[in-house]
């Protein structure tokens, strides 16, 4: 299984943060959202996707309801607060200047290869 | 939040956490078999990918809790239950470890107690005790002028003092029943330097101890009580002191204040009988002085030194080569004690002994259960457990383990110190049996670290084995070699230290048993003693005083139920005089000459305390008269010093020694007395130990002024005792009679310490020894649980079921060899030790070690029999199944 280092610590959080601002969405979505998106790049095992929400419900950035689903069956569906809502925005912000910082660094190293 | 409704929301937490990743798991279910996959791979896909569920639950549990904080009920509700369902194994740690601790907790208290440094005035370590030495190496006191120039010139002292240890002092013409105290004379600032205060009344001010001052004095709290029914009028009361002296009550000491041992009476120094203030070298009287902070006993011993020094050159005559003796209140009365004689000490040794005999049962007990649990820990490492989750669970368990325990140990020790203290309080009134608070500390350190350390080492190496590993053995319940090893060396030193004990015991035991089986040799039933005192005012010469003593028999012999009278300067079991031997038929019998011990006795002392003369005759009417001097020997005597050949008609010669008690000179009698045997005693003990060479001599001889009276008679002490009081007020209505105590009760204490102190030895040992046997126990039957798939498989391949005991019989012999290897030597310095100081039995008493040995190989015996035997009764078939 792939290990959960493969994504940059704390990453994964707001990866989950970015999903969940497009809708209320259940676990399973949200996993199956991040491998469509990134073209099978990121895979999260259960193992990591649902520590990180329930951090994240605990940590009051995301709310969760309990509706009916497409399958006949319950499931819980994670939406963001207010609070989770300018804090993805704050993390997204902070993610953009840190990787086109990255990429200036690492520019010249590539270019001499 | 309540409980329960925080339990509710475990719960529902717990059923939501369960049904989100149930639906994760049945989508992706759904998707394989859309992808075409059957339902049964695309389940078994995802758990190969995802991981457990168990796992995964886990790590969210670890997410919502706010702290660590949080599992610690749960923790702690798991380890109760865990502790619950290993009962055995918990009831036998728990005991173990609570009765070793309480066994250590009350021997430490009594042995603390003993020490006496617990005196009941502010900061005793802090009061110094002079006394001096002369060129002879002699102890004597401190004389009146050299007291003052020492007060005067001694820069050390944060205030100085004397005292006279008096002996009794009878008090009475205040309206009730003459009665005798212990007293102790002061000077006028002893109980500033004690930082004492009377309770009522006032301290003694240094006008009333000037010579000819009105005569004052202050009586203890428990005189107040029963004398004087506790009433607030007794200052300003007139009371007489030895029949004369009118004194006046001026104070009443707190509870529980006897300065300096049992005194219950102080006077000052100005009012001792026969006080002088003059002579230097009459030192009679000790000082005490204390020392501020910042210094220590050497600076005083420096500043008195250099005192003394200048008083020998000032008085030569008096002071040539007078030193010093500076000792604190705790040296001077236990430190010469403690180191001469240990058996103050062997119980705390014992005590430690068993401490660490139980510690390392313990140990055993938990390395053992470690091993056993290693599936248990495999389990919870495999369901999402992390490392220091298990350590901490382990922890939590021995933490509970000590706790409990120490609780157990702590209910003991106060049910032993309420029992002890009873016993206890009448014999010595500075023994504070009490809880320390420091040694309960240290006790419940030495409890966590046995089951801190010993339960989580094993633990440790568990968890750090892989998951697989540990399910895999786990079912096997191995033990490393490195377990089994510490295992056996911590049974052998367990055994080691058991042999020592026991050994102790034993000869402490024995030795006992055969002191007090001379106690058959008096006759105690319906005896009752008293002290009486005739004051030398009233009574000054022998005749007065065997004249008073003759009408005292006279008028109590005439009382109907008093049997018998009889007087004598020691009781049976009461501690006897001293004189030096100073020759047997003309002849020194040791160079430096022996002291041997004397009670003067009056001729019906033979008939009616003794259970008669082993040989000769007892004193007759004229004996002790001049022409008539004679004296009866007892056997222990008759054997060192008589050798072979009849004792009667030997003649001794018998002189008082030098000093008879510290700090009081008596002056040496110039003359020996020649005396000639005319008869041999049975051995009597007078004091806690064996009977001593005892030399009894006419009361006519000397008619001594304080005797101890011994009346026979029906109806009761009481009623006998207020006949005798009668009888001696009649004759004399000042005299006093001292405590009343029955000779079996005198008996009984003589015996009290040191036989509490040998019991507690024995029972010490004893535990030991179950301790011993019950950690072999667990051991070998912990032995067959893990091997028994083993030796399932060689009885299958024909094994016997003696080859199989043998097995595990072999493992006990090196443990019982191992332990006398070891054990041996320590119980040989153990019994040398208590030769030295006071069992006085042949420490090489190889019977008694043979027969510790061979104890201690039964129980080895039978601990491992027992479950050796469980092995063998193994059906092979079933056992291999056994996981």
């Amino acid at each position: 299984m792939p290990d959960k280092s493969d994504l940059p610590q704390g990453t994964l959080d707001l990866l989950i943060l970015q999903v969940v601002a497009g809708g209320a969405i259940h676990g399973y979505g949200i996993a199956q959202r991040l491998q469509l998106i990134s073209r099978d790049v990121v895979q999260v095992p259960q193992g990591s996707l649902y520590p990180a929400l329930h951090r994240l419900e605990n940590r009051g950035l995301l709310t969760a309801d309990w509706k009916m689903s497409d399958t006949g069956r319950e499931a819980k569906f994670y939406r963001l607060t207010p609070r989770g809502r300018s804090e993805l925005k704050e993390q997204a912000a902070s993610w953009v200047r840190l990787t086109e910082a990255i990429g200036l660094i690492l520019k010249p190293a590539g270019g001499a290869r | 939040m309540t409980w329960w409704r925080r339990l509710l929301r475990r719960r529902a937490l717990e059923r939501e956490l369960d049904a989100e990743l149930r639906d994760h798991i049945e989508r992706e279910v759904a998707e394989g078999v859309r992808a075409g996959e059957s339902e049964a791979d695309a389940r078994r896909q995802i758990r190969l990918t995802s991981g457990g569920l168990d796992q995964v639950k886990e790590a969210c549990r670890d997410v919502r809790r706010p702290a660590a904080l949080a599992d610690l009920g749960a923790d702690l509700r798991f380890a109760w239950r865990i502790l619950a369902k290993d009962r055995w194994f918990t009831a036998g740690a728990i005991l173990t470890l609570a009765l070793a601790m309480g066994v250590a907790n009350t021997t430490f208290i009594g042995t603390y107690a003993n020490l006496w440094r617990d005196l009941p005035f502010e900061r005793p370590e802090r009061v110094a005790i002079v006394r001096t030495v002369d060129g002879r190496g002699r102890v004597a006191g401190v004389s009146y002028p050299d007291f003052e120039d020492w007060r005067r010139d001694a820069r050390v002292f944060d205030g100085m003092a004397a005292a006279f240890t008096s002996g009794t002092i009878s008090l009475g013409r205040d309206g009730a029943v003459p009665e005798q105290f212990d007293g102790l004379y002061v000077s006028a600032d002893t109980f500033t330097v004690l930082r004492v205060k009377p309770a009522l009344g006032r301290d003694f001010l240094a006008s009333d101890d000037r010579p000819g001052a009105e005569a004052v004095a202050i009586i203890g709290s428990n005189i107040w009580k029963s004398r004087y029914g506790a009433s607030r009028d007794v200052l300003g009361r007139k009371v007489s002191v030895n029949g004369t002296t009118p004194a006046t009550i001026i104070g009443v000491m707190p509870d529980g204040f006897h300065y300096v041992d049992f005194t219950d009476v102080w006077l000052p120094l100005s009012q001792m009988p026969g006080s002088t203030r003059q002579r230097r070298d009459v030192r009679a009287l000790y000082m005490i002085g204390r020392l501020p902070d910042g210094i220590d006993l050497d600076r005083v011993r420096a500043e008195l030194s250099r005192i003394a020094t200048n008083l020998s050159v000032m008085h030569p005559e008096t002071n040539k080569d007078v030193r010093p003796l500076v000792n604190s209140h705790y040296e001077a009365y236990n430190g010469g004690l403690l180191l001469t004689d240990s058996l103050t000490l062997m119980p705390l040794l014992a005590a430690a002994f068993v401490l660490l005999i139980a510690s390392a049962n313990l140990a055993n007990l938990l390395l053992a259960r470690a091993a056993n649990r290693s599936r248990e820990i495999a389990i919870r490492v495999a369901i999402g457990a992390t490392r220091w989750r298990i350590v901490r669970q382990l922890l939590i368990e021995s933490l509970l383990l000590a706790l409990v325990a120490w609780v157990l140990a702590v209910g003991f020790s106060w049910l032993a110190l309420k029992l002890s203290t009873s016993q206890v309080d009448p014999l010595l009134p500075y023994w504070r049996l009490k809880m320390d608070v420091r040694l309960l500390g240290f006790l419940a350190a030495v409890a966590l670290l046995t089951t801190g350390l010993f339960g989580l080492a094993p633990a440790l190496y568990a968890s750090r084995r892989g998951t697989a590993d540990g399910l895999k053995e786990g079912g096997r319940l191995s033990a490393t070699p490195k377990t089994r090893r510490w295992s056996h060396a911590l049974l052998v030193g367990q055994f080691a230290l058991t042999l020592a004990l026991l050994n102790g015991a034993g000869l402490t035991a024995k030795t006992f048993y055969k002191f007090y089986r001379l106690d058959r040799n008096v006759q105690t039933s319906d005896a009752v003693t008293t002290f009486v005192r005739l004051p030398p005012q009233t009574y000054a010469t022998p005749e007065q005083r065997v004249a008073f003593h003759q009408q005292m028999r006279d008028r109590l012999l005439a009382v109907p139920g008093i049997a018998t009278s009889t007087v004598a300067t020691a009781a049976p079991f009461a501690s006897a005089g001293r004189r030096r031997l100073t020759a047997v038929d003309g002849r020194p019998p040791s160079d430096p000459p022996p002291d041997v011990r004397t009670v003067v006795v009056d001729r019906e002392y033979f008939h009616t305390v003794v259970r008669g003369l082993i040989l000769g005759e007892s004193f007759s009417e004229w004996n002790g008269t001049a022409g008539h001097e004679a004296a009866i020997v007892n056997q222990r005597f008759a054997d060192v010093y008589l050798g072979a050949g009849s004792p009667i008609g030997r003649h001794l010669e018998l002189r008082p020694p030098a000093t008879v008690r510290i700090g009081v000179v008596v002056e040496e009698s110039p003359q020996p007395t020649p005396v000639t045997i005319i008869g041999v005693s049975p051995d009597i003990r007078q004091g806690p130990g064996d009977a001593v060479p005892t030399v009894y001599l006419p009361f006519r001889a000397e008619a001594p002024a304080g005797v101890t009276l011994i009346v026979r008679g029906s109806g009761g002490p009481a009623r006998v005792m207020s006949a005798a009081r009668e009888a001696a007020n009649a004759i004399d209505p000042d005299l006093a009679l001292g405590v009343v105590r029955t000779l079996d009760e005198l008996r009984d204490r003589s015996r009290g310490i040191p036989a509490g102190m040998a019991s507690q030895f024995a029972k010490i040992g004893g535990l030991a020894l179950v301790f011993s046997g019950m950690g072999l126990y667990s051991a070998i039957a912990y032995a067959v649980r893990r091997r028994t798939q083993e030796i399932a498989i060689r009885m299958a391949l024909g094994a016997t079921a003696t080859h199989v005991r043998w097995l595990f019989l072999k493992t006990s012999a090196w443990v019982v060899v191992g332990g006398l290897a070891v054990g041996l030597p320590a119980s040989l310095a153990v019994g040398h030790q208590l030769q030295l100081n006071v069992v006085r039995a042949d420490s090489r008493d190889s019977l008694m070690l043979l027969a510790m040995v061979a104890v201690l190989a039964i129980v080895a015996l039978v601990a491992s029999i027992v479950p050796a035997r469980r092995a063998t009764r193994l059906e092979p078939a079933t056992a291999l199944r056994i996981d």
